[in-house]
């Protein structure tokens, strides 16, 4: 696998609502190479305090201009610093990272599940295959209106496209994993369909089950706390059932973040 | 011309920077980025006779400039380790040490055995010093008596360099390493992570499931530092020093308290290319001061 360690400019960094900030960094290098599912670890800062690199999954990539764009949440240090950028300020990017999704199948109904801040991977995935003539179901949650982005493009691309929020601001209020159920139980969807699927974990888990139910094939991307992105801190780990009954750990960073859901020992 | 070269026991480094074990993986996975070769050598993950699966997550936590582990020495064991990894050495210009770990003396023992048998490896870095295991590691590490009798039992299997990585979590680290010294290591690397927690306040947990980690990173170097010193001081052995360098200068500071070589670990993290770039600022600093070899620089701190 080829790696960058690059110096991207920032081309553009959008405040979408009070925390969420939609960025746009110039590497042509890595923007010509990434998968949908892949993902880039940026260093936010030269200090020692965040020390880290923070990851952040790919929203999309305009190629031809050799920008990558991601979308993220002020939750900590890293992040906040991040915020406080201007067009033309410069940040390490490292990439593209991980194993993204396998469209291997593509004899299949393709149904993606976005919950929250997690979405971007998917909206990638949507972006990558517009040219396919696929017909691709959406299912798009956030906790409010304003977290919902790029309904107008999804509404085009997307055959169709299932909103919910939890407080009810925009389609129906609730959670997403239970009108996803509902649909499946009401026979609207394809029997024949692959799952893609992205958020937080407790919503992966959701999904996971609702999948194994229904006997549907389910790729979901995971994320964890990591500290290099490559393979070499071994901190991301996430547990595997293998065969004997017994589970091994892999690693969200390099053999995922995208993993088939049915071999996640999922806890908590 | 600037002479880079270190020679440890009977190994000649062509320059002062290893990449420290754990921190680099088994040299393959960043070889797209990096050029190995311009290292002076590679410390491998430590080699455990079973594979081991590791600790739970979560493994790790970011600490103020450093960061927390509790790895647990994961790994594939020494039999895929030779099956899958040690042809990847041939190729490599730069030098390979092999860190070994374990539960008992046995275990040790049995994993340089093993390795003894291939070609492609330039020595042993015996890890007494893991604090994320519940045996042997660090249990060895804090007992003088019980690291001398690993280091003569492992003495008689081999010829390669044998270096002991000491812990810094004992009372006197000097004492560990004249243990080891005696024993007939042929060096001694220090420091291993210091032992640390840190607590999520608003879900009151530990950031790491086990509860403590090994902190490493630029909020250790002091403390490496001094103990770097301290042991310098006490053996004739050659030190290797460890601990939150990330700059050339960082180095500097290593090798002029005493350092004959240094292994850069959590940097390696944040900023791949750290080890080669402090290969060269080394060269720059010894170019600038008109020192011809690497060497004139190890232990001349100025005491007045």
């Amino acid at each position: 696998m080829v790696l960058y360690d690059k110096k991207g400019e920032i081309r553009y960094l959008n405040k979408l609502t009070d925390d969420i900030y939609h960025l746009g960094i110039k590497c042509p290098e890595i923007s010509k190479r990434c998968h949908p599912g892949q993902f880039v670890m940026i260093r936010v800062s030269e200090n020692y305090d965040p020390l880290l690199r923070r990851p952040f999954s790919i929203l999309r990539t305009i190629s031809e201009e050799g920008i990558i764009e991601i979308i993220f949440k002020v939750v900590g240090k890293g992040t906040k610093i991040l915020s406080e950028k201007r067009r033309g300020d410069v940040l390490d990017v490292l990439g593209p990272l991980g194993r993204g999704f396998n469209f291997s199948d593509r004899s299949k109904n393709y149904i993606l599940i976005g919950g929250g801040i997690g979405f971007p991977p998917l909206f990638f995935m949507i972006d990558f295959l517009k040219n396919e003539k696929k017909d691709i179901i959406f299912y798009y949650g956030a906790k409010r209106k304003e977290e919902i982005f790029f309904k107008m493009e999804l509404q085009k691309i997307c055959a169709k496209l299932v909103l919910t929020t939890e407080d009810g601001s925009s389609g129906e209020k609730g959670l997403i994993s239970d009108v996803f159920s509902k649909d499946l139980d009401a026979g609207i969807l394809e029997s024949d369909s692959e799952v893609f699927s992205c958020g937080p974990n407790p919503m992966l888990k959701v999904i996971s089950s609702i999948c194994e139910r229904c006997d549907l094939k389910l790729q979901v991307s995971l994320e964890n706390m990591m500290a290099c992105g490559t393979g070499l801190c071994q901190g991301c780990a996430v547990k595997i059932k293998n065969s004997k009954d017994d589970f091994e750990y892999k690693l969200v960073c390099k053999d995922g973040p995208v993993f088939d859901s049915n071999i996640i020992l999922w806890e908590g | 011309m600037v002479d880079m070269s270190v020679k440890i026991g009977n190994v000649i480094f062509k320059n002062p920077v290893l990449t420290a074990s754990g921190t680099f993986g088994y040299g393959d996975e960043i070889s797209s980025l990096i050029d190995i070769n311009l290292l002076g050598g590679i410390v491998t993950k430590s080699i455990t006779y079973n594979p081991r699966k590791g600790n739970p997550p979560p493994r790790i936590a970011e600490t103020t400039a450093g960061m927390l582990n509790s790895i647990g020495l994961a790994n594939i064991g020494v039999k895929r380790f030779l099956d899958e990894k040690i042809r990847l050495y041939e190729s490599f210009d730069a030098r390979v040490i092999v860190s070994v770990a374990g539960e008992t003396i046995k275990e040790y023992c049995k994993v340089v055995e093993c390795i003894e048998k291939k070609d492609n490896i330039d020595g042993y870095e015996i890890n007494i010093s893991c604090p994320n295991t519940d045996r042997g590691g660090i249990y060895f590490g804090i007992d003088k008596k019980m690291s001398g009798n690993l280091v003569t039992e492992l003495k008689k299997l081999t010829a390669r360099l044998l270096i002991v990585k000491l812990t810094p979590n004992v009372t006197s680290i000097s004492e560990i390493a004249e243990a080891v010294e005696d024993a007939g290591a042929d060096c001694v690397s220090l420091v291993n992570s210091f032992i640390g927690m840190a607590v999520d306040v608003k879900t009151r947990k530990p950031k790491i499931k086990k509860i403590i980690g090994g902190l490493t990173g630029p909020c250790i170097k002091p403390l490496a530092l001094a103990k770097v010193h301290e042991v310098y001081s006490k053996v004739k052995i050659p030190v290797i020093g460890i601990g939150g360098i990330v700059t050339g200068d960082d180095a500097l500071e290593f090798l002029m308290a005493g350092a004959s070589a240094v292994e850069v670990g959590t940097a390696s993290f944040f900023n791949p290319y750290a080890p080669i770039k402090i290969v060269e600022e080394i060269k720059s600093y010894l170019e600038e001061n008109n020192m011809k070899k690497v060497s004139e620089v190890v232990g001349i701190i100025i005491v007045s």
